[in-house]
Protein backbone atom coordinates (compact mmCIF):
# COMPACT_ATOMS: atom_id res chain seq x y z
CA UNK A 1 0.00 0.00 0.00
CA UNK A 2 1.40 3.46 -1.07
CA UNK A 3 -1.49 5.61 -0.30
CA UNK A 4 -0.51 8.66 1.86
CA UNK A 5 -2.11 8.56 5.32
CA UNK A 6 -4.01 11.71 4.23
CA UNK A 7 -5.89 9.72 1.23
CA UNK A 8 -6.32 6.50 3.24
CA UNK A 9 -7.69 8.47 5.79
CA UNK A 10 -10.03 10.53 3.05
CA UNK A 11 -10.57 7.09 1.63
CA UNK A 12 -12.04 6.17 4.97
CA UNK A 13 -13.89 9.17 6.51
CA UNK A 14 -15.66 8.77 2.39
CA UNK A 15 -16.93 5.36 2.73
CA UNK A 16 -18.19 6.54 6.26
CA UNK A 17 -20.44 8.54 4.52
CA UNK A 18 -21.60 6.37 1.84
CA UNK A 19 -22.39 3.26 4.28
CA UNK A 20 -24.58 6.20 7.01
CA UNK A 21 -26.61 7.20 3.53
CA UNK A 22 -26.79 3.57 2.40
CA UNK A 23 -28.24 3.14 5.80
CA UNK A 24 -30.57 5.89 5.91
CA UNK A 25 -29.10 7.17 8.97
CA UNK A 26 -29.30 11.32 9.64
CA UNK A 27 -29.06 11.78 13.06
CA UNK A 28 -26.91 10.28 16.10
CA UNK A 29 -26.38 8.06 17.87
CA UNK A 30 -25.45 5.82 15.05
CA UNK A 31 -26.66 2.07 15.42
CA UNK A 32 -23.39 -0.15 14.38
CA UNK A 33 -25.90 -2.88 14.05
CA UNK A 34 -28.17 -1.27 11.63
CA UNK A 35 -25.01 -0.17 9.24
CA UNK A 36 -24.01 -4.12 9.36
CA UNK A 37 -27.54 -4.71 8.32
CA UNK A 38 -26.66 -2.91 5.13
CA UNK A 39 -23.78 -5.04 4.31
CA UNK A 40 -25.92 -7.64 2.15
CA UNK A 41 -25.03 -10.76 3.49
CA UNK A 42 -25.64 -11.99 6.84
CA UNK A 43 -23.51 -10.84 9.30
CA UNK A 44 -23.61 -12.31 13.30
CA UNK A 45 -22.39 -9.61 15.65
CA UNK A 46 -21.70 -11.99 19.00
CA UNK A 47 -20.60 -11.27 22.23
CA UNK A 48 -17.75 -13.52 23.53
CA UNK A 49 -15.16 -13.93 26.45
CA UNK A 50 -11.92 -13.39 24.55
CA UNK A 51 -8.52 -13.43 26.45
CA UNK A 52 -7.30 -9.95 27.12
CA UNK A 53 -6.29 -7.36 25.28
CA UNK A 54 -8.81 -8.49 22.39
CA UNK A 55 -11.98 -6.82 22.17
CA UNK A 56 -13.19 -7.45 18.73
CA UNK A 57 -12.17 -10.11 16.22
CA UNK A 58 -13.69 -10.84 12.29
CA UNK A 59 -14.04 -14.09 11.12
CA UNK A 60 -13.95 -15.23 7.84
CA UNK A 61 -16.35 -18.21 7.35
CA UNK A 62 -16.71 -19.41 3.56
CA UNK A 63 -18.13 -16.50 1.83
CA UNK A 64 -19.40 -14.94 5.13
CA UNK A 65 -18.11 -13.23 7.79
CA UNK A 66 -18.92 -13.14 11.74
CA UNK A 67 -18.11 -10.05 14.12
CA UNK A 68 -17.00 -11.00 17.75
CA UNK A 69 -16.97 -8.38 20.22
CA UNK A 70 -15.99 -9.36 23.46
CA UNK A 71 -17.97 -8.88 26.62
CA UNK A 72 -15.00 -7.23 28.80
CA UNK A 73 -15.20 -4.18 26.71
CA UNK A 74 -14.74 -1.80 29.75
CA UNK A 75 -18.09 0.34 28.15
CA UNK A 76 -21.01 0.20 26.12
CA UNK A 77 -19.46 3.16 23.65
CA UNK A 78 -16.22 1.07 23.72
CA UNK A 79 -17.95 -2.06 22.35
CA UNK A 80 -20.26 0.26 19.78
CA UNK A 81 -16.42 1.19 18.61
CA UNK A 82 -15.00 -1.90 18.38
CA UNK A 83 -18.13 -3.68 15.96
CA UNK A 84 -17.36 -0.76 13.66
CA UNK A 85 -14.03 -1.18 13.31
CA UNK A 86 -14.49 -4.23 12.33
CA UNK A 87 -17.09 -3.20 10.10
CA UNK A 88 -14.44 -0.54 8.72
CA UNK A 89 -12.07 -3.70 7.80
CA UNK A 90 -15.30 -5.34 5.51
CA UNK A 91 -16.37 -2.20 3.75
CA UNK A 92 -12.55 -0.54 2.82
CA UNK A 93 -11.00 -1.84 0.10
CA UNK A 94 -7.98 -3.73 0.31
CA UNK A 95 -8.55 -4.97 4.24
CA UNK A 96 -9.07 -8.66 3.22
CA UNK A 97 -5.55 -9.33 1.69
CA UNK A 98 -3.81 -8.12 4.42
CA UNK A 99 -6.28 -9.20 7.44
CA UNK A 100 -6.91 -13.25 6.34
CA UNK A 101 -3.53 -13.97 4.64
CA UNK A 102 -2.21 -15.81 7.23
CA UNK A 103 -5.44 -17.74 8.09
CA UNK A 104 -9.48 -16.60 8.31
CA UNK A 105 -9.47 -15.24 12.18
CA UNK A 106 -8.32 -11.70 12.46
CA UNK A 107 -8.06 -10.20 16.48
CA UNK A 108 -8.15 -6.55 16.71
CA UNK A 109 -6.50 -6.16 20.08
CA UNK A 110 -6.08 -2.92 21.83
CA UNK A 111 -2.52 -3.80 23.05
CA UNK A 112 -1.32 -5.57 19.62
CA UNK A 113 0.44 -2.51 18.23
CA UNK A 114 1.76 -0.78 21.99
CA UNK A 115 5.36 0.29 21.30
CA UNK A 116 5.12 -0.46 17.34
CA UNK A 117 3.63 1.10 14.39
CA UNK A 118 -0.33 0.45 13.55
CA UNK A 119 -0.34 -1.06 9.92
CA UNK A 120 -2.38 1.27 8.02
CA UNK A 121 -5.15 -0.55 7.82
CA UNK A 122 -6.15 -0.73 11.33
CA UNK A 123 -5.46 3.60 11.54
CA UNK A 124 -7.86 3.05 7.97
CA UNK A 125 -10.70 0.78 10.74
CA UNK A 126 -9.89 3.10 13.30
CA UNK A 127 -10.74 6.35 11.01
CA UNK A 128 -13.69 4.56 9.66
CA UNK A 129 -14.92 3.98 12.67
CA UNK A 130 -14.65 7.62 14.42
CA UNK A 131 -16.22 9.23 10.44
CA UNK A 132 -19.35 6.42 11.31
CA UNK A 133 -19.55 6.32 15.01
CA UNK A 134 -19.64 10.56 15.21
CA UNK A 135 -20.13 11.82 11.63
CA UNK A 136 -18.56 14.98 10.98
CA UNK A 137 -21.80 16.87 9.56
CA UNK A 138 -23.87 15.60 12.63
CA UNK A 139 -21.00 16.31 15.34
CA UNK A 140 -20.71 19.63 14.05
CA UNK A 141 -24.06 20.80 15.19
CA UNK A 142 -23.80 20.14 18.56
CA UNK A 143 -20.01 21.47 18.59
CA UNK A 144 -21.71 24.58 17.83
CA UNK A 145 -24.07 24.17 20.34
CA UNK A 146 -21.89 24.23 23.15
CA UNK A 147 -19.00 25.07 24.76
CA UNK A 148 -15.49 24.53 24.11
CA UNK A 149 -13.36 21.99 26.30
CA UNK A 150 -15.11 19.21 28.74
CA UNK A 151 -18.81 20.52 28.13
CA UNK A 152 -18.06 19.85 24.29
CA UNK A 153 -16.07 16.42 24.76
CA UNK A 154 -19.61 15.41 27.12
CA UNK A 155 -21.76 16.67 24.80
CA UNK A 156 -20.87 14.57 21.83
CA UNK A 157 -20.75 11.38 24.39
CA UNK A 158 -23.86 11.93 24.81
CA UNK A 159 -25.16 12.50 21.69
CA UNK A 160 -23.39 9.58 20.28
CA UNK A 161 -23.23 6.97 22.63
CA UNK A 162 -19.75 6.85 22.38
CA UNK A 163 -16.55 6.39 25.15
CA UNK A 164 -14.89 9.64 26.36
CA UNK A 165 -12.29 9.10 24.45
CA UNK A 166 -13.72 8.74 21.49
CA UNK A 167 -15.61 11.51 22.00
CA UNK A 168 -12.39 13.46 22.87
CA UNK A 169 -10.42 12.67 19.71
CA UNK A 170 -13.43 13.37 17.97
CA UNK A 171 -13.67 16.96 19.48
CA UNK A 172 -9.94 17.62 18.94
CA UNK A 173 -10.67 16.40 14.88
CA UNK A 174 -13.06 18.70 14.37
CA UNK A 175 -12.70 22.14 17.02
CA UNK A 176 -12.20 25.11 14.83
CA UNK A 177 -9.99 26.73 17.40
CA UNK A 178 -6.54 25.69 19.30
CA UNK A 179 -7.11 22.30 20.72
CA UNK A 180 -5.48 19.40 22.70
CA UNK A 181 -7.05 16.32 24.41
CA UNK A 182 -4.38 14.01 26.03
CA UNK A 183 -4.74 11.24 27.94
CA UNK A 184 -2.20 10.09 30.88
CA UNK A 185 -1.24 7.66 33.75
CA UNK A 186 0.45 8.72 36.32
CA UNK A 187 1.45 11.84 34.84
CA UNK A 188 2.63 10.29 32.04
CA UNK A 189 1.07 11.53 28.90
CA UNK A 190 -0.07 7.69 26.56
CA UNK A 191 -1.66 9.79 23.75
CA UNK A 192 -2.21 13.45 22.42
CA UNK A 193 -4.75 14.33 19.66
CA UNK A 194 -4.12 17.90 18.16
CA UNK A 195 -6.97 20.11 16.02
CA UNK A 196 -6.10 21.31 13.04
CA UNK A 197 -4.95 24.62 14.03
CA UNK A 198 -2.54 23.30 16.59
CA UNK A 199 -1.09 20.79 13.55
CA UNK A 200 -0.14 24.11 11.54
CA UNK A 201 2.90 24.54 13.68
CA UNK A 202 5.55 22.39 14.35
CA UNK A 203 5.40 21.89 18.19
CA UNK A 204 1.85 20.80 17.59
CA UNK A 205 2.56 18.16 15.04
CA UNK A 206 4.84 16.43 17.97
CA UNK A 207 3.67 13.38 19.36
CA UNK A 208 3.46 14.11 23.82
CA UNK A 209 3.27 10.27 24.07
CA UNK A 210 6.19 9.88 27.38
CA UNK A 211 5.79 12.92 28.27
CA UNK A 212 5.34 14.41 31.59
CA UNK A 213 2.17 17.07 32.60
CA UNK A 214 3.54 19.81 33.91
CA UNK A 215 4.14 20.53 37.64
CA UNK A 216 1.19 22.66 39.05
CA UNK A 217 -0.98 21.44 36.34
CA UNK A 218 -4.10 20.46 36.78
CA UNK A 219 -3.29 17.03 35.64
CA UNK A 220 -0.36 16.79 37.35
CA UNK A 221 -2.55 17.05 40.75
CA UNK A 222 -5.28 14.83 39.83
CA UNK A 223 -2.43 12.39 38.68
CA UNK A 224 -0.88 12.05 42.31
CA UNK A 225 -4.00 11.34 43.37
CA UNK A 226 -5.26 7.46 42.49
CA UNK A 227 -8.07 8.52 44.90
CA UNK A 228 -9.49 11.48 42.76
CA UNK A 229 -8.76 9.76 39.55
CA UNK A 230 -11.09 6.72 40.54
CA UNK A 231 -13.62 9.48 41.92
CA UNK A 232 -13.40 11.12 38.47
CA UNK A 233 -12.76 14.22 40.07
CA UNK A 234 -12.32 17.37 37.87
CA UNK A 235 -9.70 19.98 38.28
CA UNK A 236 -9.40 23.18 35.84
CA UNK A 237 -6.72 25.65 35.77
CA UNK A 238 -4.68 28.72 33.78
CA UNK A 239 -1.66 27.94 32.49
CA UNK A 240 1.12 28.39 29.60
CA UNK A 241 0.97 26.31 26.28
CA UNK A 242 5.12 26.21 26.28
CA UNK A 243 4.83 24.39 29.38
CA UNK A 244 3.10 21.34 27.31
CA UNK A 245 4.11 22.09 23.89
CA UNK A 246 8.22 22.83 23.61
CA UNK A 247 8.74 25.01 21.38
CA UNK A 248 5.29 26.82 21.45
CA UNK A 249 4.92 30.24 22.05
CA UNK A 250 4.03 31.83 25.37
CA UNK A 251 0.30 31.08 25.52
CA UNK A 252 -1.84 31.26 28.26
CA UNK A 253 -3.77 27.72 27.88
CA UNK A 254 -7.25 26.69 29.88
CA UNK A 255 -6.91 23.48 31.03
CA UNK A 256 -9.58 21.18 32.59
CA UNK A 257 -8.65 17.19 33.97
CA UNK A 258 -11.04 14.72 34.42
CA UNK A 259 -10.13 11.80 36.05
CA UNK A 260 -11.50 8.69 34.13
CA UNK A 261 -12.54 6.37 37.00
CA UNK A 262 -11.51 2.75 36.98
CA UNK A 263 -9.49 3.48 33.70
CA UNK A 264 -7.10 4.73 36.11
CA UNK A 265 -6.31 7.62 33.49
CA UNK A 266 -6.44 11.47 33.37
CA UNK A 267 -8.20 13.10 30.39
CA UNK A 268 -6.94 16.47 29.76
CA UNK A 269 -8.09 19.22 27.72
CA UNK A 270 -6.71 22.19 26.45
CA UNK A 271 -7.96 24.86 25.16
CA UNK A 272 -6.32 28.40 23.71
CA UNK A 273 -7.53 31.64 22.94
CA UNK A 274 -5.38 33.33 20.55
CA UNK A 275 -2.09 31.63 18.66
CA UNK A 276 0.05 33.56 16.52
CA UNK A 277 -0.19 32.07 12.69
CA UNK A 278 3.27 30.50 11.71
CA UNK A 279 3.47 32.88 9.67
CA UNK A 280 3.67 35.52 12.65
CA UNK A 281 5.95 33.15 14.76
CA UNK A 282 8.49 33.17 11.99
CA UNK A 283 8.74 36.79 11.98
CA UNK A 284 8.71 37.20 15.29
CA UNK A 285 11.56 34.18 15.62
CA UNK A 286 13.62 36.20 12.95
CA UNK A 287 13.42 39.20 14.79
CA UNK A 288 14.85 37.53 18.10
CA UNK A 289 17.46 35.93 15.75
CA UNK A 290 18.61 39.15 14.28
CA UNK A 291 17.87 41.28 17.05
CA UNK A 292 17.68 45.21 17.03
CA UNK A 293 19.12 46.29 13.55
CA UNK A 294 19.49 50.27 15.71
CA UNK A 295 18.76 51.93 18.58
CA UNK A 296 15.92 53.28 16.73
CA UNK A 297 14.60 50.04 16.59
CA UNK A 298 14.93 48.92 20.15
CA UNK A 299 13.55 51.15 21.40
CA UNK A 300 9.83 51.25 19.15
CA UNK A 301 8.13 48.92 22.14
CA UNK A 302 9.02 51.51 24.58
CA UNK A 303 7.19 53.98 22.15
CA UNK A 304 9.65 56.93 22.47
CA UNK A 305 8.52 58.38 18.88
CA UNK A 306 10.24 61.83 19.69
CA UNK A 307 13.88 60.09 19.83
CA UNK A 308 12.76 59.06 16.77
CA UNK A 309 12.07 62.76 15.60
CA UNK A 310 15.57 63.75 17.01
CA UNK A 311 17.26 61.18 14.76
CA UNK A 312 15.05 61.46 11.71
CA UNK A 313 16.46 65.62 11.94
CA UNK B 1 -3.02 -2.38 -17.34
CA UNK B 2 -2.22 -5.68 -16.19
CA UNK B 3 -4.91 -8.30 -15.48
CA UNK B 4 -5.30 -9.67 -12.13
CA UNK B 5 -6.06 -12.79 -11.12
CA UNK B 6 -9.10 -12.11 -9.71
CA UNK B 7 -10.36 -10.04 -12.84
CA UNK B 8 -9.53 -13.01 -15.25
CA UNK B 9 -11.13 -15.25 -12.54
CA UNK B 10 -14.57 -12.96 -12.43
CA UNK B 11 -14.88 -12.86 -15.91
CA UNK B 12 -14.44 -16.41 -16.64
CA UNK B 13 -17.13 -17.21 -14.56
CA UNK B 14 -19.82 -14.58 -15.37
CA UNK B 15 -19.11 -15.54 -19.00
CA UNK B 16 -19.77 -18.90 -17.86
CA UNK B 17 -22.78 -18.03 -16.68
CA UNK B 18 -23.42 -16.20 -19.56
CA UNK B 19 -24.24 -13.14 -17.83
CA UNK B 20 -23.23 -9.74 -18.93
CA UNK B 21 -21.48 -6.89 -16.82
CA UNK B 22 -25.23 -5.56 -15.98
CA UNK B 23 -26.06 -8.73 -15.30
CA UNK B 24 -23.73 -9.30 -12.92
CA UNK B 25 -24.79 -5.89 -11.36
CA UNK B 26 -28.46 -6.55 -10.97
CA UNK B 27 -27.79 -10.20 -9.25
CA UNK B 28 -25.34 -8.48 -6.94
CA UNK B 29 -26.00 -5.12 -6.28
CA UNK B 30 -22.44 -4.10 -7.95
CA UNK B 31 -21.94 -1.20 -10.48
CA UNK B 32 -21.45 -2.85 -14.10
CA UNK B 33 -18.74 -0.39 -14.01
CA UNK B 34 -16.80 -1.79 -11.16
CA UNK B 35 -17.17 -5.30 -12.39
CA UNK B 36 -15.56 -4.10 -15.62
CA UNK B 37 -12.55 -2.42 -13.37
CA UNK B 38 -12.35 -5.28 -11.59
CA UNK B 39 -12.24 -7.25 -14.88
CA UNK B 40 -9.66 -5.29 -16.43
CA UNK B 41 -7.61 -4.87 -13.75
CA UNK B 42 -8.20 -1.06 -13.42
CA UNK B 43 -8.92 -1.72 -10.13
CA UNK B 44 -7.28 -3.96 -7.72
CA UNK B 45 -7.98 -4.60 -4.12
CA UNK B 46 -11.96 -4.83 -3.63
CA UNK B 47 -13.54 -4.49 -0.24
CA UNK B 48 -14.58 -7.86 1.78
CA UNK B 49 -18.25 -6.55 1.26
CA UNK B 50 -17.96 -6.11 -2.48
CA UNK B 51 -16.06 -9.31 -3.02
CA UNK B 52 -18.94 -11.62 -1.04
CA UNK B 53 -21.33 -10.41 -3.10
CA UNK B 54 -20.06 -11.03 -6.45
CA UNK B 55 -18.89 -14.61 -5.18
CA UNK B 56 -22.39 -15.16 -3.31
CA UNK B 57 -24.22 -13.89 -7.04
CA UNK B 58 -21.88 -16.17 -8.93
CA UNK B 59 -22.26 -19.19 -6.55
CA UNK B 60 -18.50 -19.50 -5.84
CA UNK B 61 -15.96 -19.54 -3.20
CA UNK B 62 -14.66 -15.95 -1.98
CA UNK B 63 -10.98 -17.62 -1.89
CA UNK B 64 -11.88 -18.84 -5.44
CA UNK B 65 -11.57 -14.94 -6.83
CA UNK B 66 -8.87 -14.28 -4.31
CA UNK B 67 -6.75 -16.92 -6.06
CA UNK B 68 -6.30 -18.49 -2.63
CA UNK B 69 -7.87 -22.06 -3.76
CA UNK B 70 -8.44 -23.47 -7.38
CA UNK B 71 -11.99 -25.15 -6.43
CA UNK B 72 -14.37 -22.58 -7.03
CA UNK B 73 -16.71 -24.02 -4.84
CA UNK B 74 -17.95 -22.08 -1.94
CA UNK B 75 -17.28 -23.92 1.03
CA UNK B 76 -19.29 -21.25 3.16
CA UNK B 77 -22.64 -18.84 2.87
CA UNK B 78 -26.06 -20.96 1.42
CA UNK B 79 -24.34 -23.93 -0.69
CA UNK B 80 -22.86 -24.68 3.01
CA UNK B 81 -25.92 -23.81 4.48
CA UNK B 82 -27.76 -26.23 2.35
CA UNK B 83 -24.86 -28.92 3.12
CA UNK B 84 -25.26 -28.68 6.54
CA UNK B 85 -29.47 -29.22 6.38
CA UNK B 86 -28.54 -32.89 4.86
CA UNK B 87 -25.76 -34.00 7.50
CA UNK B 88 -26.81 -37.44 8.42
CA UNK B 89 -29.12 -37.65 5.57
CA UNK B 90 -28.80 -40.89 3.80
CA UNK B 91 -27.60 -41.64 0.31
CA UNK B 92 -31.19 -41.94 -1.29
CA UNK B 93 -32.05 -38.92 0.05
CA UNK B 94 -28.97 -36.91 -0.98
CA UNK B 95 -28.97 -38.45 -4.57
CA UNK B 96 -33.07 -37.14 -5.16
CA UNK B 97 -32.10 -33.24 -3.55
CA UNK B 98 -29.23 -33.73 -6.10
CA UNK B 99 -31.23 -34.44 -8.70
CA UNK B 100 -34.42 -31.97 -7.96
CA UNK B 101 -31.57 -29.39 -7.21
CA UNK B 102 -29.74 -30.08 -11.14
CA UNK B 103 -32.95 -30.14 -12.19
CA UNK B 104 -34.09 -26.63 -10.70
CA UNK B 105 -30.56 -24.86 -11.85
CA UNK B 106 -30.89 -26.60 -15.57
CA UNK B 107 -34.54 -24.89 -15.84
CA UNK B 108 -33.01 -21.41 -14.41
CA UNK B 109 -30.36 -21.46 -17.09
CA UNK B 110 -32.66 -22.58 -19.78
CA UNK B 111 -34.87 -19.60 -18.29
CA UNK B 112 -32.27 -17.30 -18.54
CA UNK B 113 -30.45 -18.03 -22.22
CA UNK B 114 -34.09 -17.49 -23.32
CA UNK B 115 -34.87 -14.06 -21.59
CA UNK B 116 -31.31 -13.63 -22.95
CA UNK B 117 -31.99 -14.19 -26.59
CA UNK B 118 -30.23 -17.30 -27.00
CA UNK B 119 -31.87 -20.66 -28.71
Amino acid sequence: MTATREALDHAARQKAREVLADAGITDGPVSPFKVAATVGFPLPIDDVTMPPPAFGALYKEGNSFRILVSNTCPNDGFRRFTICHELGHLFLDGHLDELFEAGDRHFSDSGQFRGQRKPWFEIQADTFAAELLVPTAFADAVLRATGPGLAAIRAIETKFETSLSCAAVRYAELAGDSVAVILSQNGTVEWACTSGQMREHWWGKRGLKGDNAPRGSATAYLARSSRAVAASEERSTEGWLNDWFEGAPVVSVEEEALGLGSYGRVLTVLHCGNIPTPDQERIREDREKRGPSSWVEAMRPYQLDRYEDLVDD
Amino acid sequence: MTKTLLGKRLKEIREKREWSQSQLEEKSGIPAVMISQFETGVRKNPSAATLVKLANALSISMDYLLGRTDVPTPVGGPVAALLRTLEGASGTTFDAVTAVGKHLTDQERARAKKANGGD
